[in-house]
This record gives C-alpha cells, structure tokens and sequence, in this order.
C-alpha cells in the first residue's frame, strides 16, 4: 500500500494530536489492551446488569 | 471511600461480557467501567516488568483519559492465584489514586465456574442466561461471539482462488490509468461500499479484484471511507473483512489496513489489533491506526474529525496528490475491456 498521505490519514493525525502518548508502549502483542467502545445502547445494556439491589 | 456495589445477577454480566467483546471465551483482566468508558481486556502480566506495564497501561486508561466513577473487574483464567493477584493489584492502584473510581465487583472466572471475591461466593453461568442474551444480540443482527480471541485471525483466513483468477488483469488496468481514470475508479470504490451498506451483498470475484487492484492509491482510500462513521463501522467492518478473507497474499495489506481502520472506529479493539497482526509490512495509516489503540482515542471523535462527504472536487484533489509507484508501472497490455474486468465508464458485473 502507497505511504502518500490521504485525508483518512490525516484525519487520524488530527485525532492523534488532540490525545497525549501512552504512558507505556506495549512491548508485546500480549501486553496489548483490547479497548471496547460500547454504543450508548449496549452500554445501558451493561449496566442494567449491576443493579444495587 | 470505596463503595461496593453487588451484582443483581452474575449470570447477566457474565453472559453479556462475551458479547461485548466478540468472543466467548476471554482469558485475562477484563475492565468494565459503569456508565460509560471503554471495556477493557489485558494478558495478565507473568513478569514483574510485565505486571507493572500492565498497571501503568490499565490505569492511564481509567484514571487519566477516560475517568469513571466505578468499575467491575473480572479476571479470567485457570491460575487463581494470577488472577486472584492480578485483582488485588490493579483494584488497589485504582482505589487509592485520588479520584479513583469505586472497584467492585472483582469476579474470578474460570471455566464456567465464578468466584465473586468481595462476596466470597461461587457458582456455575447458568446456561439459559447465557442462551437468552445469544438470542437478544441476535435478533439485533448482531454477529455471534467466536469461541477465542485467536480464532479472530482465523475468521481472517478465506480462500482467495477466486479474486487471484482475476487480479492480474485489474492490476493491469488499474497501471494503465490516467488521472481522471483514476478518479472515476475511486468514485466507484465508493459505490461499492455503498452498495454493500445497503445491501449487505459481498462483491463479486471481478469486483473484488478491480477494488483491490486501486486500492493503493489514496484517492481510493478516502473515497472508500467517505461514509465511514461510528454508526455504520460495524457494517463497514464486515465488507472489509471479507475482501481480507478473499484477497490474494500481495494485494491483501490494504484492506486489511481498511479494517483495522474500521474496527477502531467501531469501537472492536481486538479486531482492529488482529487485521494490523495481518501486515506483512509497515504503513502509514496502520501505524496511525496503532497509534489511536495504543493511546486509547476515543473512537467517536472519528464522527468529528473527519472531513464530510464531498463529492468528486476533494476526490480529484486526492487522486491528483497520489502517484503511482514506478515499479508498479507497467505497460498497458489490456484496456477497459480486459477478460473478467470492467471498466469505470462500464457497469461493473454484480452491480
């Protein structure tokens, strides 16, 4: 894949720049995070499963 | 101080869990906060080292970019003394940090069996529960969990006999295009994933080779990802994972760049971090993909950030900016009409 800049990567750019560094690089692909961004739905979904009784 | 609050019923939380993350059987530290924020799912660490980037990364997340209020944590995996450790660890740096969020449930999961560590309590995820939810995602339309997270990358795995009968002869005509060529082409790019977000019909093996064969050039990346938004990722996911599946060895880096673009947007971490496992090299947007995981962005500012639908103007601007690679140059031996591909003035087969 050609490495000319495209508007979808500079739209990514302009995310990237509004987001401080990680802490800490993962040195793995097991120290990696799995990041899960709920839709408002599925997340009322999840929290109607703890309820303080 | 921190304020435990009781799950109603571990078997709805457990029997969610999979679904949210898109397989069925997680191993790990899994972070659900509560009200909003990202879900979270880590290795435990089996090294001192790895134990505290795996506190550093966990609590960049939840204390500095994205702050919640309160979080359950569920460690997953047969080694109780790892998980039960992993708890101890992450719930106390999370718990004494100033403003850190109340921690409670910590559940230990192995198996079926659970292990609710605050309550001291065990029992089995009853299996009608977990039945129910399968059945409420699904009638959602929603794809079922795989059983692993590895099986992930096998879902990546298809045959890609059919496209490789027609690649050589697209890649040929997609060398031989000139500039307003080139933009009509990425113009049709764009059609097919518009066809696809309202059909859901994959393309067929001609179609897919011609899109692969532009797919180097930019113009034809953002035209593909000019309706790209929070609300449709999932389905732009699909498309691209099927071209993945489907696409020869050397042309298969750029859509699955695509979907590691698109399954950030949607939100799927672990499946954007699986299309990037997928390169066979470097490039500019995957890297930038990486970045976004690794830092945690918020995937619905994409919506924000990216420059609305606009037509052929900002189309023939990208398309002039790209050249194409010398060493892929080659000279025209099939035209438009070339055996298996159509051109962009011509209706494309499976149109």
């Amino acid at each position: 894949m050609q490495n000319t800049r495209s508007r979808v990567e500079a739209t990514m750019a302009r995310m990237l720049a509004t987001s401080p560094p990680p802490v800490a690089h993962a040195s793995a692909a097991s120290a990696r995070v799995d990041l899960v961004y709920l839709t408002e739905d599925d997340q009322r979904r999840l929290d109607e499963t703890i309820r303080e009784p | 101080m921190n304020r435990t609050l009781k799950l109603s019923s571990h078997d709805e939380l457990l029997s969610y869990v999979p679904h949210a993350l898109g397989f069925r059987r997680p191993q790990g530290m899994v972070c659900l906060p509560m009200g909003g924020g990202p879900i979270s799912r880590t290795d435990l660490p089996s090294t001192p080292k790895e134990k505290e980037e795996f506190l550093s990364m966990l609590t960049d997340v939840y204390l500095h970019r994205h702050p919640t209020g309160r979080m359950v944590l569920v460690a997953y995996g047969e080694d109780g003394l790892a998980c039960l450790e992993a708890l101890a660890d992450l719930s106390g740096r999370l718990v004494e940090a100033p403003n850190g969020p109340d921690v409670g449930p910590m559940l230990w999961v192995n198996g079926d069996e659970w292990f609710d560590v605050l309550e001291r309590t065990t029992g089995t995820i009853d299996l009608g529960v977990r039945a129910r939810f399968d059945a409420e995602f699904a009638l959602q339309g929603r794809v079922l969990p795989v059983e692993r997270r590895d099986d992930l990358a096998t879902a990546l795995q298809g045959d890609p006999t059919g496209v490789a009968v027609h690649l050589p002869a697209a890649e040929e005509r997609a060398m031989s295009m000139d500039t307003s060529t080139r933009i009509a082409e990425a113009a049709w790019v764009g059609s097919m994933l518009d066809g696809f977000l309202q059909h859901r019909t994959y393309l067929a093996d001609a179609d897919a080779a011609r899109v692969l064969a532009i797919l180097h050039d930019s113009g034809a990346r953002d035209a593909s990802m000019t309706k790209l938004a929070r609300e449709n990722a999932r389905v732009v996911s699909e498309f691209w994972q099927d071209l993945v599946r489907r696409a020869p060895a050397e042309v298969r880096d750029a859509p699955a760049t695509m979907l590691a673009l698109s399954s950030f947007v949607a939100g799927d971490g672990a499946k954007a971090w699986t299309a990037l496992d997928q390169l066979s090299e470097h490039n500019q947007l995957a890297d930038l993909v990486a970045l976004a995981l690794e830092q945690a962005v918020d995937p619905k500012t994409w919506d924000t950030f990216r420059s609305p639908a606009s037509g052929s103007a900002a189309m023939q601007r990208a398309a002039l900016r790209t050249t194409i690679t010398p060493d892929r140059q080659r000279p025209e031996k099939n035209g438009p009409g070339a055996p298996g591909v159509s051109g962009p003035d011509s209706p494309a087969p499976g149109r």
